[in-house]
């Protein structure tokens, strides 16, 4: 029994630090700029899509093609950035979610007519054996996942608070027209955090791709889970985004385990009904902090 | 002179017409409801493909009453909802005398009362929830198997020879998925089995960790897995992950062994039995001609796909139909559902007549597969 529970929370977590990667690129965009990005999920998807088709097609090594698609998502979301929402800055967040929205269906259709619906397996370079670790079974891809969840987690972290790009960019989502005043140039923080956001989604999506299988509709429930947890931990709380992530990873691995793996996701989005009930802005919100 | 152009490009015109429309004999419209896309998009692919394969065949002999066929093929996406919207199109818009599909039974049962409003045939070519069937309605006649017939055939295996005697089910959570849950469930508590545990999942649920988990705790000796392919070879990769690969695994209701090597890798796959339809590998007595070359021309035409049962079913499907408004003269509805009734074809995937349930009775087999290549255990009927 304690083994088994013991399981379903670490799988939990596994699954819950890969929510909190997409959720933690969500929370920048989302409550730092204000942006409903409804196109996240299709860089996370994008991201699964880029790291498939660099390393079964181009033969890349698996871990340069995440990192590379990775990068070629942050292009991606780059140019859709200063193309299609840096031209309604301070338009109505109506417009803004349309636009996302239609970005979103254009993207998904296109990677549905470019690689087909039939799902894919990215290939890996180490065999997924199952790894004894005491009573807990783990796989070396799911090991990997939470160790480049956490680090890529940690390195935005000291990004945002210790670098001097970081105070640039709490700046401008504090009071942008002051920062504007203090010489930060606004539109480039923008552009680089909506960069850094699809980043994270993209990367979220390669790694859990690499355990899963990759296939065009898969950003619908990953940006489903990733809203929730953005609203969970508090818009814009970064910390708020991780500890959601994990709370909603750990409690779908439970409830699945011990009350019914059919309504799995439901019980997550009941967990979260209670909390936002007791907790309106969400665990960790207290208007905007990072 | 302008009098004789006048009348020239009048005599010009009219023969013009008149070529077109003898010339262009009216195709026959034959109605297809398959999931092109979501999680049994592989699957409803294959069946479009064999149903292709059939219509160029039929009418490279010169279609059916002097006219050529044509495959109207619509996304019913496996789901109930958007079938039956299928459906309306394809018989309001379309005007459709006879429908292939829907795929799935939970959509297959959806579009049934469609079909009955309509008054028009429904040739079921994959669903096997046992209520397409039961109670039998005149318009719906079902070339695949269903789950009652299949565990009646499994039955002396499932205990007795394959040793499943702790069984935890893992299946969709849909008529499909507990249809086999029901019946199966049953056979192995015939034979002296007990059923430890039944784990239903949502179709397109990718996370299986949470169910296995339960399963490695519980004592079960064996997992039978119902699905799509995709869910299907996904629960296979994760047993394997999860360390649960001595346990014995099968997968129902024919989900081809290529695939299941292809998404879920050929260690994780090592072992399992899978419970079959038609095969490319296996062919029943005196079939192995026709296989062979149903298998090679599927190959030229779709070198990247490997043929599964899906493809059979979908191009016995339409050579039943094809067969049906041949023998009633006429693309009616009404005539056609009659000759429905007294088809007789020696198909790819069983020697297709329609009992008094207006169910056929396909061949059936299991295999395991060895080292990534399925290896025939043994046929059932």
């Amino acid at each position: 029994m304690l083994a088994e529970i013991l399981q379903q929370v670490i799988n939990g977590l596994i699954i819950g630090s890969t929510y909190a990667l997409a959720a933690v690129g969500l929370t920048m965009i989302f409550g730092m700029m204000h942006i409903v990005n409804f196109t996240h999920g299709e860089f996370y998807m994008l991201g699964g899509f880029f790291a498939y088709q660099l390393a079964a097609f181009l033969h890349l090594n698996y871990y340069l093609s995440v990192a590379s698609a990775v990068m070629a998502v942050m292009a991606v979301g780059f140019v859709c950035e200063r193309v299609l929402l840096a031209p309604l800055r301070g338009k109505s967040i109506d417009t803004t979610v349309l636009v996302t929205i239609g970005l979103s269906i254009f993207l998904q259709n296109l990677a549905l007519l470019w690689w087909g619906p039939t799902p894919k397996s990215i290939p890996l370079p180490f065999s997924n054996m199952p790894l004894r670790w005491g009573p807990v079974v783990l796989t070396w891809s799911r090991v990997l996942a939470v160790t480049v969840t956490f680090a890529l987690i940690v390195l935005v972290h000291v990004l945002i608070r210790k670098s001097l790009l970081g105070k640039a960019m709490r700046a401008t989502f504090q009071e942008k027209d002051s920062a504007r005043l203090a010489g930060v140039d606004v539109e480039r923080i923008y552009a680089l955090t909506f960069t850094m956001g699809s980043g994270l989604a993209a990367a979220a999506g390669a790694l859990l791709g690499s355990i899963f299988l990759i296939y065009p509709a898969m950003g619908n429930m990953a940006i489903l889970k990733a809203f929730i947890v953005v609203i969970l931990g508090g818009m814009g709380n970064f910390l708020g985004a991780i500890f959601g992530g994990l709370i909603l990873g750990v409690t779908e691995g439970l409830g699945a385990g011990f009350v019914s793996s059919g309504y799995k996701d439901a019980i997550g989005f009941v967990l979260v009904i209670l909390i936002l009930m007791f907790k309106p802005s969400g665990l960790l919100g207290k208007g905007r902090r990072l | 002179m302008k009098g004789m152009i006048r009348i020239t490009a009048i005599v010009f015109s009219v023969v013009l017409l008149a070529c077109f429309s003898a010339g262009a004999q009216e195709a026959i419209k034959i109605g297809v409801i398959e999931p092109l896309t979501g999680p049994a998009a592989y699957d409803g692919q294959s069946v479009v493909e064999g149903a292709k394969m059939a219509e160029e065949e039929i009418n490279s002999k010169g279609g059916v009453l002097g006219r050529p066929i044509r495959l109207v093929v619509e996304d019913g996406k496996a789901d109930p909802a958007e079938s039956v919207n299928a459906a309306e199109k394809l018989l309001t818009r379309d005007r459709v005398p006879v429908i292939m599909g829907a795929w799935a039974s939970s959509a297959t049962l959806a579009i049934m009362p469609v079909m009955k409003k309509n008054t028009t045939p429904l040739v079921v070519e994959t669903a096997t929830s046992l209520k397409v069937t039961d109670p039998p309605g005149e318009w719906v006649y079902r070339i695949c198997s269903n789950s009652a017939i299949d565990a009646m055939l499994m039955e002396k295996y499932l205990v007795p020879v394959l040793g499943f005697k702790k069984v935890a089910f893992m299946a969709a959570n849909n008529d499909f998925g507990r249809a086999v849950v029901t019946f199966w469930g049953e056979a192995v508590k015939k034979k002296g089995g007990t059923v430890v545990l039944n784990e239903y999942h949502a179709p397109g649920e990718i996370n299986f960790a949470p169910s296995l988990t339960k399963i490695a705790t519980s004592g079960a000796d064996s997992i039978i897995i119902t699905s799509d392919i995709q869910t299907a070879s996904n629960i296979i990769k994760q047993t394997y992950e999860m360390g649960l690969a001595k346990i014995k695994r099968m997968v129902t209701n024919g989900i081809p062994s290529e695939a299941i090597v292809k998404l879920a890798g050929a260690e994780a796959s090592e072992g399992v039995l899978v419970h079959n339809y038609w095969v490319p590998f296996a062919s029943h007595k005196g079939q192995e001609a026709k296989n062979k070359q149903f298998v090679d021309k599927y190959m030229a035409k779709f070198p990247n796909k490997p043929v599964d049962k899906y493809a059979a079913f979908g191009y016995d499907g339409i050579r039943v139909i094809a067969q049906a408004i041949d023998t009633a003269r006429a693309a009616e509805p009404g005539k056609i559902k009659e000759a429905l009734k007294k088809t007789k074809m020696d198909g790819l995937t069983g020697n297709i007549q329609f009992n008094d349930k207006n169910q056929a009775l396909p061949y059936s087999s299991v295999s395991r597969i060895e080292k990534g290549k399925p290896k025939l255990v043994v046929h059932l009927n």
